[in-house]
């Protein structure tokens, strides 16, 4: 894989982090986030958020690590040891 | 006493010194294998590692009564796991290649060896075991309540006991003994936390969501900031989640486990699914509110209170001997991997760096003498190549770091651990500047990172101490009440950057060595 590509992935994902970390804390929580409704599967809306950012930010540290989008000198677990140069 | 609790904890004492012990049994036993395992963990134990170090005692314990006594800011914990672990997916695979490259198996020997300076070795190394003596001490207390719970002995000697087993595995299995002991104390923590909180609602009030019904309708102020009685402000609370998100990675016992993994790949794999074990927090939450809604103790014993709302209920008794046995395994993987840390820093990143000096050598000198280290065939051998001596050295700091945790708990008891933890937490993030800077700027150099660390060290640990004695004058010093870690941080950043530019350019041939 190119290096370019690995490092617009990488931004794209500080990014992201940032975003979605933002959502968590003052003064974006509070002004949006943090109140009762609408409840999702009986929880209050303050607590679901929450919840949305963990399944989301588990979505995309997953695609980088499928995709090899970051640190992509790493071969693969288990049998690929022959792919070792 | 509760014969069958009392039975299922001490069968599962027993099944995890056999674990621990053989686990230890299939590495060569020298200082690489008691510490960093031969770096050959695999996806499941790793995952497990993570986790269940991660969530201790004071999670378990602490979470319900944290619903009671703030509301919602008790979601901070959810808050910082979302993004806490994800640095690690950046930079953990690189720590795993240096690391297997250069033979380093502690986090300070690597940026020591960035910045050639057996300073920031010893300082880290330092600061590292100051952070981690409360943070044991309050998985001790837990330990201690549970089984006075069980078997109404007094708490000292329950943790006396559960801190024996977990001295044996740690002692003969090293970092193979925590591993796989963590696996079992995760799997159980987790199932019993799942049964526990759905079960509770269910039966209390039909559904999760009928218990929020309730929470709705009769205390809404425990759903939202501020909170009940208005404690937590959003900018309050928005700095807690910052600073452990800051924070999170830097532990040097977490860091450490970047080294142990089988493959770089494998660091960031258990990255990824470490979210699946954040949920975990989540039935812990459900349980604060049944607490809430029934009027519980707001205190630690609040767990134990709950499983009682099922008295009655078949299995009960299974319910509370399981409980017991999960606070037990939540403490147990804590505490383990502070002592096996704690010991391997010490000697790893203080002793060792500090040997070349009269002092250090005057300190092998007697240790050898008093038979407390192996004495080496060749008497001037370095504990530096003497691989053996390491390795016992690093077991007697382990007892003495246990010895000392229990001193502490028994002077201090248990408000001033709380205030002492609020120093640990400030430590780790003083070493962010270092990690960060080390691994990705080229321009910080040892003039920097010596500077850095220092200002940030003494700031936090002037801060505490002005908290401490002049609370006055603290609170004219920090109006905004910003957690002491953050300004640490802001000066620590500030000096290093300002003394590296200052400073000589680091060599090439030096830079190559820590580049991919």
């Amino acid at each position: 894989m190119p290096p370019e590509r690995s490092r617009l992935a990488t931004r794209l994902a500080l990014i992201w982090f940032l975003l979605a970390t933002s959502t968590l804390v003052w003064p974006i929580y509070p002004r949006y986030f943090d109140r009762i409704e609408p409840r999702i599967a009986g929880l209050p809306f303050s607590l679901s958020w929450i919840l949305i950012i963990i399944v989301a930010n588990f979505a995309v540290v997953g695609l980088l690590y499928r995709l090899r989008l970051v640190d992509d000198l790493e071969h693969d677990e288990t049998p690929s040891q022959e792919r070792e140069p | 006493m509760n014969p069958l609790a009392t039975g299922v904890v001490f069968t599962y004492l027993l099944i995890t010194v056999l674990i621990g012990v053989l686990a230890g049994r299939q590495g060569k036993g020298d200082t690489n294998d008691f510490v960093a395992g031969e770096r050959s963990f695999g996806p499941l134990v790793m995952y497990f590692v993570v986790g269940a170090t991660i969530f201790s005692a004071y999670a378990l314990l602490g979470t319900p009564q944290r619903v009671m006594a703030k509301g919602s800011d008790a979601f901070y914990m959810l808050a910082y796991g979302s993004v806490g672990l994800v640095p690690l997916f950046f930079f953990g695979a690189r720590v795993r290649r240096i690391g297997a490259r250069e033979g380093f198996v502690t986090q300070a020997e690597l940026f020591a060896a960035r910045f050639e300076s057996p300073l920031v070795s010893v300082l880290m190394g330092a600061a590292t075991v100051v952070s981690f003596v409360p943070y044991l001490v309050i998985q001790l207390k837990a330990a201690g309540v549970v089984m006075h719970a069980i078997t109404g002995w007094p708490p000292m000697l329950g943790a006396a006991i559960v801190y024996a087993v977990v001295l044996t595995y740690v002692l003969a299995g090293g970092v193979r003994g925590v591993g796989w002991t963590n696996v079992i104390q995760g799997i159980s923590m987790l199932v019993v936390v799942w049964v526990l909180g759905l079960w509770i609602p269910t039966k209390l009030y039909g559904s999760v969501a009928g218990m929020f019904d309730r929470i709705v309708a009769e205390h809404p102020e425990y759903l939202t900031l501020p909170g009940p009685g208005g404690q937590t402000s959003a900018t309050r609370y928005s700095s807690e989640i910052l600073m452990s998100v800051l924070g999170f990675s830097m532990w040097p016992h977490m860091f450490m486990k970047c080294f142990t993994a089988r493959s770089a790949r494998l660091v960031q794999q258990t990255v990824v699914f470490y979210p699946t074990f954040l949920f975990f927090l989540l039935p812990l939450l459900f349980l604060g509110y049944v607490a809430v809604l029934e009027g519980g103790p707001a205190d630690d014993g609040v767990l134990m209170w709950l499983v009682d709302l099922l008295e009655g209920e078949p299995g009960h008794a299974w319910l509370v001997a399981f409980v017991a046995f999960a606070v037990l395994a939540a403490s147990m993987s804590t505490g383990d991997a502070l002592l096996h840390a704690g010991g391997s820093i010490l000697v790893r990143d203080v002793v060792l760096a500090i040997e070349s000096r009269p002092f250090g050598r005057g300190l092998v000198r007697a240790l050898r003498r008093s038979r407390v280290l192996p004495r080496p065939a060749e008497p001037s051998l370095a504990l530096r190549q003497d691989d053996a001596g390491q390795t016992r050295a690093i077991r007697v700091t382990i007892v003495a770091l246990s010895l000392l945790a229990f001193v502490v708990l028994e002077v201090a008891g248990g408000t001033s651990i709380v205030d002492l933890l609020l120093l640990a937490y400030a430590v780790p993030l003083q070493f962010l500047p270092i990690v960060l800077l080390g691994l990705y700027w080229r321009r910080a150099n040892r003039v920097g990172a010596q500077a850095g660390l220092s200002a940030g060290l003494a700031t936090v640990v002037g801060l505490f101490v002005i908290q401490r004695l002049a609370p006055t004058l603290a609170a004219t010093l920090n109006p905004l009440e910003l957690e002491i870690g953050l300004i640490g941080l802001v000066v620590n950043l500030l000096a290093m950057v300002s003394f590296s530019l200052a400073g000589p350019r680091p060599s090439a041939e030096l830079l190559r060595r820590f580049e991919s």
